[in-house]
């Protein structure tokens, strides 16, 4: 440290005279060096053998990976992050001058680096390492738990998918309308999240929501969910619930559907011990792996699915090839389509129509024993409207089922519910 | 292209470097230019041909206003000067301020001209800096200007210095520019000082800049003082190593090319006053103001008054060099009034507070003036303001949760904002092996480090580009 009280030189005059700041090399030796002189000399010379290790080393270290990166074969997708890496860009005339050609060489660069995934791995244990304890959006929760921060909802679009669900209520009245907002991971489990972090109440929000539902029996399946809270409800890696979870909600939503399913055995599998879900993806954190099972009912009912676009009939609520892709998740349903039927040998003289989020997709191994038909309808993707479809089908019940952080964001459900 | 680019690092620079150490010395500033222009281009390749035709107009001003000096007219020089350099304006205003300007008119007048969005050409607040120096500097005899055409384009565009900084006159560069041999030696310091900048930049600033972010997000009416502290504290330290980071990495180029480019930041967060701190922080813009617009202004030999206006406007205008917008108007003026203060009324009275309280002093007075330089709105910075003094609660949960995440970088930050690195550094290398070889991996356990922080940098730009 400077000493306090020791007078310093001016900065402008520093700064007028640089040469007598700089070491030279061609200064005049001096006839008598005295020692302090000499030590001078001294730690300029070491301090220059610094300066060509390190200017030598540097050099080594770009030209070495810029080699490595420019020899090594360019990746189509990045598994890691879930989507197309850019290739080389070719040249052209309108590219150059638009700008986008450098930019996209620019692009090239990062995503076709040598150990790219490895730098990135890198980076987050040095955040956290300083204290981070989110990673681009994502909070590094206890036991390795990933999980997204409840949104903030979207008061217009909540607005406008209240009106609509209780419109499309009063409009069928024959109907049986019900409706869950299941809480994440964020709510349920809030003891794993990072001590203090500053998160939404996500139960005051879906209380304050289905507060004003009117015709429409509204299921909370928080209380539920929190009593099992110890077992693995929802993914470490990922923004879904467990079958577990699934489960736990099921019977909890059960009477309220009319649905005695008390004496319900299921046999359960796991099928995948690999499952790196979006929030491993999106966050960069790669310490855990999940555990996929599957619950399979015994029971004699027999069904079939059918999802649109796909005339292919299966027997089976499993794509088993979405466990060697790169979302695990997708097993179920095989993910997300506009409309998917099961057509059951249940004999309840019950039709379910399911307004439904990717939460669904893993409950339907719980509710297909009990209709003789469900039809899953995805609003995002579904472009026609439910009483188009009522006046089609002879549906007895209605079921919305969302997780609270895409239903607050939602703006496609109203759209579907028509006027 | 910023420096703190994977493109510019592993690409960019290494097949610049290869080139140069190939090309004979005749020609190593045509390769230096075609570099710098392409470095230019590489964001805004539009504004190339706009670039040219500035470089070709001040060229001429320049050998014009040498050549009527040299045959000892009086008054055509300044005509020039003033003709060339309002042109030089014109362009810096059209591109940085007709915005405000509009927007300003819009709420004055209440008409609604819409402003056109246009993206900055790189540089722009500097290069046009360096082109009023250049010619000021001709028609005050300090130089006679370039005779080269492609020496004076370099000289404008050097892509070291090209984008945020430092500021150089042309006579601390003339020289340099004949004669810039490339040395191992050189390469190695320049190396160095480029990896120092680098890590400030990537490890540093962009950690800093994640709890920034993140509590700016915050509306300031819901801060408390803790959180506010912590949002103002991390800021003051993104920005110091962000830009001072960006400026050792150019000071690091320049000398891997045989350049000396003077250092732009001296521990400012260590000074004892608020001049000081200007002395200390930025020192190529304050010179420059002092240079080209506080001396010709009459400097400190005039009336107090005229003294005191003086330092107003050199404030006003350093406010608004940094940003077309109120706040930073404010921010200018906050600091010419602290500035004033000290010059005229609290001269003797400092003298006698020891030092430590000087500096905790000027540090918070600083980060006072952070607040309104980052906040979008005068009222929001106030609200910040009144949150930091207590007008809200003093802590709560949130703010553990904020200040778990900050707390280190910040105390790294402190470590960093004090010449003990530097020192250290120093030391080890003086003690000989295995110290110095050791020093060397430090460096390197630096750079990889940082490849890993760019990687993950795709979105955060260095903020002093867009001045």
């Amino acid at each position: 440290m400077e000493q306090p009280n020791r007078p310093r030189r001016e900065t402008p005059a520093r700064r007028e005279s640089p040469p007598a700041r700089q070491p030279s090399r061609t200064a005049a030796p001096r006839p008598l060096p005295n020692p302090r002189e000499a030590r001078k000399q001294a730690r300029l010379r070491a301090l220059q053998r610094q300066s060509t290790w390190t200017g030598v080393l540097f050099l080594a270290a770009v030209l070495t990976l810029s080699l490595l990166s420019l020899a090594l074969p360019d990746r189509d997708f990045s598994p890691a992050e879930n989507r197309r890496l850019k290739q080389f860009p070719s040249f052209s005339v309108s590219g150059l001058l638009g700008g986008s050609y450098f930019s996209d060489w620019t692009d090239y660069t990062a995503e076709q680096f040598a150990g790219r995934d490895h730098w990135i791995t890198l980076e987050l244990k040095f955040r956290q390492l300083l204290g981070a304890q989110e990673a681009n959006g994502v909070l590094l929760c206890k036991d390795g738990y990933l999980m997204e921060p409840p949104v903030e909802p979207d008061e217009s679009a909540v607005r406008k998918n209240r009106d609509a669900v209780n419109a499309f209520a009063a409009r069928h009245p024959e109907l049986s309308v019900s409706m869950a907002v299941v809480p994440t991971a964020a709510y349920i489990l809030s003891d794993k999240l990072p001590g203090n972090v500053p998160v939404r109440d996500q139960h005051a929000d879906i209380t304050a929501f289905a507060s004003r539902l009117q015709n429409v029996q509204f299921i909370d399946v928080s209380d539920a969910l929190l009593a099992r809270s110890a077992e693995p409800l929802y993914y470490k890696t990922d923004h879904h619930w467990t079958t577990l979870g699934a489960r736990a909600a099921f019977e909890a939503m059960a009477p309220a559907l009319g649905i005695d399913a008390s004496g319900m055995q299921y046999e359960t599998y796991t099928v995948s011990g690999n499952f790196e879900g979006t929030l491993a993806a999106k966050s960069g954190c790669r310490d855990v792996q999940d555990t996929i099972e599957i619950a399979v009912p015994e029971t004699d009912v027999l069904f079939y699915r059918v999802n649109e676009g796909d005339p292919t009939r299966f027997a089976t609520l499993y794509d088993d090839a979405s466990l060697s892709g790169n979302d695990q998740y997708a097993l179920f349903l095989g993910g997300n389509a506009a409309r998917v039927d099961v057509t059951t040998t249940a004999e309840t003289g019950r039709t379910l129509l399911l307004f439904k989020d990717s939460y669904a997709n893993c409950l339907m191994q719980f509710l297909y024993p009990h209709f003789d038909r469900i039809i899953l309808i995805d609003p995002r993707y579904y472009y026609s409207t439910a009483d188009d479809l009522l006046l089609r089908e002879s549906v007895t019940d209605v079921l919305f089922l969302y997780n609270a952080n895409t239903f607050f964001e939602d703006r496609s459900l109203c759209e579907v519910l028509g006027p | 292209m910023a420096f703190g680019d994977l493109i510019f690092v592993f690409v960019f620079l290494p097949v610049c470097l290869l080139l140069y150490i190939l090309t004979p010395g005749k020609f190593s500033n045509v390769l230096l230019l075609i570099f710098s222009l392409l470095f230019f281009a590489w964001g805004t390749p539009e504004y190339l041909v706009l670039m040219l035709c500035s470089l070709a107009f001040n060229y001429a001003a320049g050998r014009e206003i040498s050549a009527l000096r040299a045959s000892g007219r009086r008054v055509l020089p300044n005509i020039v000067l003033i003709t060339s350099v309002l042109a030089d304006l014109a362009l810096l205003g059209y591109w940085k301020y007709a915005g405000f300007l509009l927007e300003t008119v819009n709420a004055v007048f209440g008409t609604s001209f819409a402003a056109r969005e246009l993206p900055l050409p790189v540089g722009l607040s500097f290069f046009t800096f360096s082109l009023i120096s250049y010619l000021a500097d001709i028609r005050r005899g300090k130089t006679e200007g370039a005779k080269d055409p492609l020496t004076f384009a370099l000289f404008v565009t050097f892509f070291p210095k090209l984008a945020s900084g430092p500021i150089v006159a042309y006579p601390e560069m003339e020289e340099q520019l004949a004669h810039h041999p490339f040395t191992w030696r050189q390469f190695g310091a320049g190396a160095r000082c480029f990896l120092v900048g680098l890590s400030k930049k990537i490890l540093l600033a962009n950690t800093l800049a994640d709890t920034f972010y993140t509590l700016s997000a915050v509306p300031p009416e819901e801060l408390t003082a803790a959180s506010a502290w912590l949002c103002a504290l991390s800021y003051a330290f993104m920005l110091y190593f962000d830009f001072s980071g960006y400026s050792d990495m150019a000071v690091g180029l320049g000398r891997m090319f045989g350049f000396r480019l003077p250092k732009n930041f001296d521990y400012p967060y260590l000074s004892s006053s608020i001049s000081e701190f200007w002395r200390r922080w930025h020192i190529t813009l304050g010179a420059w103001f002092r240079e080209y617009v506080y001396i010709p202004l009459g400097g400190s030999r005039v009336h107090p008054f005229r003294i005191f206006l003086n330092l107003m406007v050199v404030w006003l205008l350093t406010g608004l060099w940094h940003g077309a917008g109120s706040t930073f108007l404010i921010w200018g003026l906050y600091h010419g009034t602290l500035v004033v203060l000290e010059k005229l009324v609290l001269d003797n009275v400092l003298e006698k507070i020891p030092k430590p309280i000087r500096i905790a002093v000027t540090f918070l007075l600083v980060v006072v003036g952070w607040v309104f330089f980052f906040s979008q709105t005068p009222v929001e910075a106030l609200t910040r303001l009144s949150r930091m003094f207590f007008f809200g609660g003093a802590a709560d949960g949130a703010a553990a949760y904020y200040a778990f995440g900050a707390l280190r970088p910040l105390l790294l930050g402190v470590l960093a904002a004090l010449p003990l690195g530097a020192r250290l550094g120093t030391e080890l290398a003086r003690r000989g092996q295995p110290w110095t070889l050791l020093s060397v991996f430090y460096f390197a356990a630096l750079f990889l480090l940082c490849v890993a922080g760019m990687m993950n940098e795709t979105y955060s730009a260095s903020l002093y580009a867009q001045f």
